[in-house]
């Protein structure tokens, strides 16, 4: 197979709809066919990353517990856009470690170098 | 090129899976080929053989099969999306024990690897979203 860039948008919140999880399905998807993947979280995308999730109390699978699989797939390039951070003034401190911050022009280069990109 | 289509919409609900359909049809007359359309999220209700619009409206769903049919193009229900959304074949209700199954003929359950290998394989990726 040869290898593609595939770069996977989140701009969903975390349980309002199914984006994130089949987001992640598919990011953990292709990790395991050795694809390389970059995963970007933006607009409300940033919810999914804030803190710690109780998800349990709405009978749901917590976002953080799958993604702390990530980079046990080989899965390191996870950012978040902090203009979007900056516009729900989300304190950049209650971002899970994992996920770097970037600016727009950043962000811009993620897709240039893309070969594949998806929204979700 | 070799193309494959990603369907994320369900039919009726959103134009997805119609557009989709119509970009399908065109690419037919065209030299570029189709490698393989995968359906996930709300996309896998157009692989069902039960949903049933009414008399006088666009039978989109019979319009899938018979182009799948007619050129024998390759195409994928995500089987966990569709478990989840309430499409599965014989062998997922048997599995599950659920009373009855209904994918519709000219589709196949399989895993988010065929998308992978799809998006690997191809050319172009096209997805049509919700």
């Amino acid at each position: 197979m040869t290898n593609k860039e595939i770069l996977i948008v989140c701009r969903s919140t975390p349980y309002g709809s199914s984006n994130a999880k089949e987001a992640l399905d598919l990011v953990l998807a292709a990790a395991t066919f050795d694809q390389s993947v970059t995963l970007l979280f933006s607009g409300d995308g940033c919810y999914q990353l804030i803190g710690k999730h109780q998800s349990e109390r709405i009978h749901s699978k917590s976002m953080e517990r799958m993604m702390s699989a990530l980079p046990v797939y080989g899965v390191d390039n996870i950012y978040i856009d902090a203009l979007s951070l900056k516009k729900r003034a989300i304190n950049p401190e209650l971002i899970n470690a994992s996920a770097q911050a970037i600016d727009t022009d950043t962000i811009k280069s993620l897709y240039e170098s893309a070969t594949t990109v998806l929204h979700f | 090129m070799k193309f494959s289509i990603l369907v994320l919409g369900a039919p009726f609900s959103n134009q997805a899976a119609y557009s989709a359909y119509r970009f399908v049809e065109a690419m037919m007359e065209t030299e570029h080929t189709i490698h393989r359309v995968f359906f996930y999220q709300d996309g896998i209700h157009t692989s069902s053989a039960l949903a049933t619009p009414p008399q006088d409206e666009h039978d989109l769903y019979e319009a899938w099969q018979d182009l799948i049919a007619s050129h024998k193009i390759e195409c994928f229900s995500c089987i966990a999306a569709a478990a989840r959304r309430g499409v599965i074949d014989a062998a997922e209700a048997d599995r599950h024990g659920r009373p009855a199954n209904n994918l519709a003929k000219g589709f196949e359950l399989a895993g988010l690897g065929q998308l992978v290998e799809a998006m690997v394989v191809s050319d172009r990726l096209v997805t049509f979203g919700k």
